[in-house]
């Protein structure tokens, strides 16, 4: 198969679409169909969607066919108005017809269908690889090759809680928006290789036509390559658990400058982590901060209240674990509880850094009942991990080399 | 009760419990089958 | 089809000897009394199901959390999934198989009425089992009825039970069809042959062989769950060498052919129910008997249609996309062979009819968007959105659940030997077909514009749609409550039925036994020519 094929064939139509669209619509590209699949923002995602049409209208003729007969037949041939059954029970020739013609059609419509696929399915010379992994209930991105090399950053849900019980007012993006959006430049093929750190997850972006199951201790890949600039919405796709419906993704579509400033701006953070560790905290710094951690971290299952829920999710306030030693609290941040060998939905969130895992702990002992008036530091955070071996590098340990040979 | 005992002959009782034990043994067969392989994955 | 020769008829009362009350139902071997109790069951089964679609509608009645917590949610979509594939369909078509099956080939009762007693007896327990698990610590399964791991086994006590009910229901069903195919192949009446049968019971003996086939891969999947979540072995466990995706493989090789274990008895039903209102034999009697032996086997090399985006090689994808649009061909020959039925019949629009039509319309829909869902790269665009839950209930709920109505409807003066009120009837099936309509049709659109299943809470751009679709879930909810008042009343004060109360219908049932049918039918076998 050629892979370029599908780009040089673009219909005018889809050409001057595009060129429209490119022109007129603001950043913002949230182009909702309201009966049918999204305007898509790929070559591969016309190629589908074209796709799915002429497999409706096959649909649609032979509906149209065959219940038009059904209807004639319910009209003209009943007993109300007379009509005496006739008396045929058999006809091999009619048989014949009926079960060759369906079959010719399956093949009619098997031909473009397999040339989709197969471009689909090439994710082969790829110009930036990123890695994704689904958390519950987050996405760690990590770009492995290509242009911004070596950003990694977690993007969670942005909607706040208020918004989601009914207490605010919904704002337009309502479930759809995250603090840190993946960053891509347009008009490059982009290699996303999937994977995730508990259950399963999909990471899915339908205008980008990349949907792939994200698949603890395996690694996948989609790819997608966008067409125009602009804010590309998603969601992940696969049962989760609690909070799978809120884990949204948001693809931010930059022209090649602006991706290129993104990326020197973004580079130099990944090291502000370790300036921060040499800072002196106080503890009212500390819980400040570690009351928004917990607000994106822990505040779904352990509630605002510091209450859980009852019978499934453990109540913070008044807790043993977080009114006793701050060895056992850290242990359990860092690894997560198991609980007669399988793991409980606290899992381990070793991959936040010193100083959220510090300011969270520090808050959670000193909120609510919880008055202990005493900090944790990212120096006993530093230490306690150093015990136990748990790096905080998002999306595990694995090598980008060993990432790029496994994906298939 | 009686009724039906008659109804149904001997024979025809005999020939059912072939056919069921033989659809079963094939189950069992291919569950141990089954049992078998998976238990080599653990 | 088959001309019986007119025997004897059974001149004398109903000679019934059996206890009554509870005990005539504890300890009931008659296939007549097993088969009301599956009906009766999976009536309350579709009734507490049904509850928990509500809920669920509710919940997405409006954007934002209302009325229930997100995992409160998840276990009320994988309970509801559960209980209506294996409480209320299943059990549906088995209480019809019992009750049929012996009156259409002439044979006095099932082939082993003993353990015919305890296959249903089974059936309490394990229901009970999944709604006990929504009060233990930890709520019941919140996976999603398809139970993937490792979600699975980060479950509370709940999941054991449901995996327990899961064996219990397996051997259930087991047990039942090897009853069924013993019946079928050993207990005809004499000149009853294989192609004479009719295609209810060509349906259940296919429907039998594939229940024995996978329900034993079912239990051993939700076992290797079992086994990883507390005698630590690691199928599942990427961690231990295991894989996720196992799982999926050997679900679906039982999923798929469960698909068709629920679909084929409903083909069954409509196939006697159409002619017998069209005054016309069966179009095609051979071709379905073929079409409806092909879609089972097809039905077992078909399962990895439902795994396109777990990242199965694209060689995979493209042999599991040709086999199941295959499926196609034999789906749509008995399409075609119903509407030959009615080409130039004589028509009439009695209820049953009205549910059979309102299948054939809807049945053929869920089929269609099936072909799309099957083409592999718009299923990658399509999976795990509102698009297949709208395709599946058209397969389910439109399909099996209607062709139960219409079998209901169409035997219910033979069970009973009283007619059901035909107006109410209409009813029922207008507001059914309306509000399943309602319910369902929209869904297509938000699973294209991009609402992933599973959600307890969406965007704002999908809130018109899923509004509507929860007024008409509400609605086909309550239509039930109709349904049920109407058998209510047809069995304490419904009209007598007369002998042949359908002009059409010509199977054993209608042409050799008394209305009602009487408690022991058919002792000396009839000859059939």
């Amino acid at each position: 198969m050629k892979r370029n094929s599908g780009l040089t064939k673009r219909t005018i139509g889809s050409r001057l679409t595009a060129a429209f669209l490119a022109a007129s619509a603001a950043p913002c590209l949230a182009a909702h169909a309201r009966f049918n699949l999204q305007q898509p923002n790929s070559q591969l995602g016309q190629d589908i969607y074209d796709l799915h049409t002429l497999i409706m209208w096959v649909c649609v003729i032979i509906f149209v066919g065959v219940f038009g007969v059904m209807c004639y037949a319910i009209v003209k041939h009943r007993k109300s108005v007379g009509h005496q059954a006739a008396h045929f029970h058999e006809n091999t020739t009619v048989e014949v017809v009926w079960t060759v013609i369906p079959f010719l059609i399956l093949i009619g419509i098997a031909i473009p269908a397999t040339k989709t696929l197969i471009h689909q399915r090439d994710t082969s010379g790829a110009d930036i690889t990123i890695k994704v992994t689904g958390y519950q209930w987050k996405w760690g991105y990590q770009y492995l090759t290509g242009e911004g090399e070596g950003i990694s950053f977690f993007s969670m849900l942005a909607t706040p809680r208020e918004q989601i019980s009914g207490s605010a007012p919904k704002g337009e993006h309502y479930l759809l928006e995250v603090d840190q959006p993946l960053v891509v430049p347009v008009g490059r093929k982009v290699r996303m290789v999937v994977t995730a750190a508990d259950v399963l997850h999909a990471w899915w972006v339908p205008s980008l036509a990349a949907k792939q199951d994200a698949i603890p201790g395996f690694v996948r890949a989609t790819w997608f390559k966008a067409e125009r600039e602009g804010v590309y919405r998603g969601q992940c796709a696969e049962l989760c658990g609690k909070e799978h419906g809120f884990m949204p993704i948001v693809v931010h579509v930059l022209s090649a400058e602006k991706y290129a400033q993104w990326v020197s701006e973004h580079k130099p953070k990944t090291d502000t982590a370790a300036v921060d560790v040499n800072k002196i905290w106080t503890l009212e710094e500390l819980v400040a901060r570690g009351e928004k951690v917990f607000a994106q971290n822990c505040v779904a299952c352990h509630q605002a209240n510091g209450m859980g829920i009852p019978g499934t999710f453990p109540a913070l306030n008044g807790s043993a674990v977080v009114k006793g030693p701050k060895a056992k609290q850290l242990d359990t941040v860092l690894h997560g509880v198991v609980l007669d060998g399988k793991p409980t939905a606290m899992q381990s969130f070793a991959h936040l850094s010193d100083v959220e895992l510090a300011a969270v702990v520090t808050y959670t002992r000193n909120a609510w009942n919880n008055k202990s008036g005493e900090a944790v530091t990212p120096a006993d955070v530093k230490a306690a991990r150093s015990k136990s071996g748990s790096a905080a590098a998002p999306a595990g340990s694995s090598t980008v080399a060993s990432v790029l040979h496994a994906a298939r | 009760m009686t009724a039906r005992s008659t109804a149904m002959n001997k024979e025809r009782e005999r020939k059912n419990v072939r056919t069921a034990l033989s659809i079963g043994l094939v189950v069992l067969v291919s569950l141990a089958y089954f049992v078998y392989n998976v238990w080599q994955f653990r | 089809m088959s001309t019986a020769v007119h025997g004897h008829t059974h001149g004398h009362d109903d000679h019934a000897h059996h206890p009554t009350g509870l005990r005539r139902f504890l300890t009931t071997t008659n296939h007549k009394d097993i088969g009301t109790m599956y009906l009766w069951f999976a009536f309350a089964m579709f009734l507490t199901g049904g509850v928990m679609a509500l809920i669920i509608r509710a919940e997405l009645f409006q954007p934002g959390l209302q009325i229930t917590h997100p995992d409160f949610f998840n276990q009320m979509i994988s309970l509801h999934g559960l209980i209506m594939v294996f409480g209320a369909i299943m059990p549906a078509f088995v209480g019809f198989a019992n009750w049929q099956i012996p009156m259409m080939i002439g044979a006095p009762d099932m082939a082993f009425p003993r353990l015919n007693n305890w296959s249903f007896w089974l059936l309490p327990p394990a229901a009970s089992l999944l709604v006990v698990s929504l009060f233990v610590p930890g709520g019941a399964v919140a996976a999603g009825w398809t139970l993937y791991p490792p979600l699975t086994v980060q479950m509370g006590m709940g999941m054991d039970l449901a995996i327990f009910a899961l064996h219990i229901l397996g051997m259930s069903s087991i047990l039942g069809s090897i009853n069924i195919i013993t019946t079928i192949l050993n207990m005809r009446a004499p000149g009853m042959t294989l192609m004479k049968m009719p295609l209810f019971v060509w349906t259940w003996l296919i429907t039998a062989y594939l229940l024995v086939a996978v329900m034993p891969v079912l239990a051993g999947a939700v076992t290797m769950v079992l086994t990883d979540r507390h005698f630590g072995t690691h199928f599942f466990n990427p961690a231990g060498g295991g894989d996720p995706v196992l799982f999926q493989h050997v679900f679906w090789f039982f999923g798929h052919p469960e698909v068709y274990i629920i679909a084929i008895p409903a083909f069954g039903v409509i196939s006697q129910v159409i002619p017998a209102f069209s005054r016309k034999p069966l179009f095609g009697y051979t071709s379905m008997v073929y079409a409806t032996a092909s879609i089972a086997i097809l039905s077992f090399l078909v399962w990895a249609h439902h795994m396109y985006t777990t990242g199965i090689p694209l060689e995979a994808q493209l042999y599991f996309m040709y086999a199941t649009s295959l499926i196609a061909v034999p789906t749509g020959v008995k399409v075609f062979n119903w509407v030959a039925t009615m080409w130039k019949g004589s028509l009439s629009f009695e209820t049953p009819m009205l549910f059979a039509i309102g299948f054939l319309f809807l049945f053929t829909i869920g089929g269609f968007t099936g072909l799309v869902l099957a083409i592999t790269p718009v299923d990658i665009q399509l999976h795990d959105t509102y698009y297949v839950v709208a395709h599946f209930h058209y397969v389910m709920v439109a399909g099996a659940l209607f062709s139960a109505f219409a079998g209901i409807y169409f035997w219910l003066p033979k069970w009973i030997g009283r007619m059901y009120d035909e107006k109410l009837g209409k009813w029922h099936f207008w507001l059914s077909f309306i509000t399943f309509n309602l319910a369902f049709f929209v869904q297509h659109f938000l699973g294209l514009a991009g609402m992933p299943r599973r959600i307890p809470d969406y965007a704002l751009q999908f809130a018109d749609f899923n509004m509507v679709s929860s007024i008409g879930a509400f609605g086909f909810g309550l239509s039930q409550l109709l349904f049920l008042y109407i058998i209510v009343k047809a069995i304490r004060s419904g009209e007598k039925a007369p002998a042949r109360p359908w002009e059409g219908a010509d199977t054993l049932e209608w042409t050799h036994l008394p209305t009602p049918a009487p408690y022991h039918s058919f002792e000396t076998p009839p000859l059939v020519k």
